[in-house]
């Protein structure tokens, strides 16, 4: 299969609207494309500006990527070498790790071996022939986009509260596709290793929260105050609002009134007091709600992400060879108003023909509304709404 | 401040800078002749996994330069184990004569000799920003150092006073690690003094019985065992790790208690008893997530647990 008129489409928009490509500090910065071909160019270094938007012009890559680290040489082959000075903390938010209902209408799964389809989840094994090569086919529409973005926003509250990094430090970065990059270039969040990267990382997604430090027993119970920050604090107005009777969805009734009935637990929270003769049931009950809440509150981020200091992010502007709409970056303000599928739109051009090769649920993008569309079927759409299709594996350029 | 107990201070530098004794007077000045000696005594009790807590009440300035002197050797002679030992020394000696110190006088040693700035908050708490936080913390072991169990606001993480020296133990700690620029030959009397202490080191080691062979166990595993033979003091939640690994492959158990020998605090009694305990219960060592979150994990196996890298390995 050509993606030959994508490839003309990247190149179009790269000389039109080279002058939105920006990147800060970029003589320290290591570069990565990703040709239509496949083929990965790693260890670059771009020495300015018109270098770079000339070099999108000319190679016009499927993906194009810069590192978050600045390194004193970033073009050395092996990371001890590239000598890293310092590296923005990056969180990476995938509307592939949030639980959205509406993956079960845009995404499906087709055995290779027979050629059934279904619906998200794939199965292991094909139910029909029984083959394991199953191939799944993802789908981005405003509701998943939106569980992103307020995954974001979740995330730039944990970082103010936990971490002390204000909005002013971060920064905001539609990818182009599934999600968020949110980047802290606050000094002391840019100089930490990989050790603290992870640290930092766990704490955002409540990742291995150790219930026994929460709920303490020994010479009776302590259990964390209102006041305290971090996860414990979290515990703490946690089961304060399922004393005053108003707790998250997530907790059942039955827990609610059980913690309830426990004697003491309100001085405890805010008084600091310490539980006396509760049992190892109550003490069961809150362990069990600390590791519940890890779960159901933390962030979810991608942890190996944030833990190393060598990843990379999009260019601005650039576009995402996953569907072809630019990598956007915006002010906090910005996002909270952002519509991606109808404001990061970017190619422009002829309409082409393309042959559906998958079921295309209806869309809408830059502002027209398409499909759906059977399989088997040829039409000729404009040239944002193909790239779409085509990049998401549903269709060929004909 | 009392720099007989604090001698890696900013304080007891100012001091030893005023005096002005230089390498020659360190060596061979008469009125440091019972600062060599404790010297001596402190790298002895550094070797043996003992605790000097003596402090020169007459003249503080001897334990100064006692330590001086003592990280002079110690960089001379360049050896790991030794050098490890030497620093859980000083951290144990801290710890113990740093206790009920007044908090705002640790708060001043963080803040001159180790540049963290801290402040007291009500109720002795101390509030540490958490990026010294978490290069001090990550040395020790244990869930509730770690920052997803903390009480963080704002980018400080709120410690108890204890914990708080705890965290400028680790401080000591890598200060003495990190190696100084001491080059080629020292004074004879010094040269004498390391060649004492070599003579010791090498008795130390040779009771210390030689490590099997280690090359087909999981990498993490193996790099504690290292750790351990390095003289280093490892957390406890590594140890369990190593003890229910090496128990489950099969070693036998007075050879378990052997490895931990070499710890700082190695107690017989003690270690027999918990590596009985981890045998008879049969536990697991942990898998490779935890062991990552915890700063054990050395490399990408594509294992879940350590367990299964030996097997796999075995199959081949
Ligand atoms: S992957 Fe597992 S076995 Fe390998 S080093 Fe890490 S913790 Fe050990
Ligand atoms: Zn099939
Ligand atoms: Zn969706």
């Amino acid at each position: 299969m050509s993606l030959e008129p994508i490839r003309e489409a990247f190149a179009m928009y790269y000389k039109s609207y080279s002058s939105l490509i920006f990147v800060p500090e970029i003589e320290k910065r290591e570069f990565m494309f990703i040709d239509f071909q496949g083929t990965v160019k790693r260890h670059m270094t771009i020495k300015s500006i018109e270098e770079l938007r000339s070099k999108l012009e000319r190679e016009t890559p499927l993906h194009s990527y810069y590192s978050v680290a600045l390194y004193e040489n970033p073009s050395a082959k092996d990371m001890s070498s590239k000598g890293i000075e310092s590296a923005e903390l990056l969180f990476d938010i995938d509307a592939d790790l949030l639980e959205v209902s509406c993956r079960k209408e845009h995404d499906h799964w087709r055995c290779e071996n027979c050629g059934r389809r279904g619906m998200w989840p794939p199965p292991e094994e094909c139910p029909d022939c029984g083959s394991k090569r199953i191939r799944s086919f993802k789908w981005i529409c405003p509701i998943c986009l939106e569980a992103a973005k307020r995954e974001a926003f979740r995330l730039m509250d944990f970082l103010s509260s936990d971490i002390g990094i204000d909005q002013e430090h971060v920064l905001i970065a539609y990818t182009g596709n599934r999600g968020y990059h949110i980047r802290v270039r606050e000094k002391r969040a840019m100089s930490l290793d990989k050790v603290s990267r992870r640290e930092i990382a766990d704490l955002i997604s409540g990742t291995d929260l150790a219930a026994v430090t929460f709920v303490e027993s020994g010479g009776g119970v302590s259990i964390p105050r209102v006041g305290e920050g971090g996860w414990r604090g979290r515990f703490s107005n946690l089961l304060l609002s399922i004393l005053e009777g108003n707790p998250p969805s997530w907790v059942d009734h039955k827990t609610a009134d059980y913690l309830r009935s426990i004697p003491g637990i309100e001085e405890a929270l805010l008084k600091g007091k310490k539980l006396h003769n509760i049992g190892s049931k109550a003490i069961r009950v809150l362990r069990k709600l600390v590791i519940k809440m890890g779960e159901e509150e933390g962030v979810k981020i991608d942890v190996e992400v944030t833990s190393d200091p060598h990843r990379f992010t999009r260019i601005p502007n650039s576009l995402h060879g996953k569907s072809g709409l630019r990598a956007v970056t915006l002010t906090p303000l910005e996002l909270d108003s952002f519509e991606p599928l109808a404001m990061a739109t970017g190619l422009k051009g002829r309409s082409i023909k393309v042959k559906i090769t998958e079921p295309v649920p209806e869309f809408e993008l830059g502002g027209s509304t398409f499909g759906p569309f059977d399989a088997g079927i040829e039409i000729r759409l404009p040239i944002d709404a193909a790239a779409f299709i085509i990049l998401k594996d549903r269709g060929i350029p004909i | 401040m009392d720099i007989s107990r604090y001698p890696f201070s900013k304080e007891a530098a100012e001091l030893v800078e005023e005096e002005g004794y230089n390498l020659e007077d360190l060596a061979y000045h008469p009125d440091l002749l019972k600062a060599r000696e404790r010297a001596l005594r402190r790298l002895f009790s550094s070797i043996e996994g003992k605790l000097d807590l003596s402090i020169d009440e007459v003249r503080p300035m001897n334990d100064v330069y006692a330590f001086i002197i003592s990280r002079i050797i110690v960089e001379r002679i360049g050896d790991k184990f030794l050098r490890n030992r030497f620093a859980e020394h000083e951290v144990k000696r801290f710890l113990k004569l740093s206790e009920g110190e007044y908090l705002p006088n640790l708060v001043k040693l963080a803040e001159r000799s180790f540049k963290i700035e801290v402040r007291i908050l009500d109720g002795n708490m101390v509030a540490v920003p958490y990026d010294k936080y978490l290069e001090l913390a990550r040395g020790l072991g244990g869930d509730k150092w770690r920052l997803v169990n903390r009480d963080i606001r704002g980018g400080e993480v709120i410690v108890s006073e204890r914990e708080f020296r705890r965290l400028l133990a680790e401080a000591i700690r890598m200060r003495v690690l990190r190696p100084s620029h001491i080059q080629g030959e020292l004074p004879k009397p010094l040269e004498d003094m390391a060649q004492v202490v070599r003579n010791l080191l090498e008795a130390k080691k040779k009771s210390i019985p030689k490590k099997r062979r280690i090359g087909k166990l999981a990498p993490c595993m193996s790099e504690l065992i290292r750790r351990i033979s390095d003289g280093e003091n490892i957390p406890h939640a590594a140890r369990f790790a190593l003890a229910a690994y090496l128990l489950k492959i099969g070693w036998d158990k007075r050879k378990v208690v052997d490895i931990f020998r070499s710890l700082p605090d190695f107690k017989e009694k003690i270690a027999t008893y918990q590596v009985e305990q981890i045998a008879r219960k049969g536990y697991l060592p942990p898998n490779c997530l935890k062991l990552r979150s915890i700063g054990i994990c050395v490399g990408e196996c594509g294992v879940n647990n350590p367990l299964s890298y030996g097997r796999r390995k075995a199959k081949k």
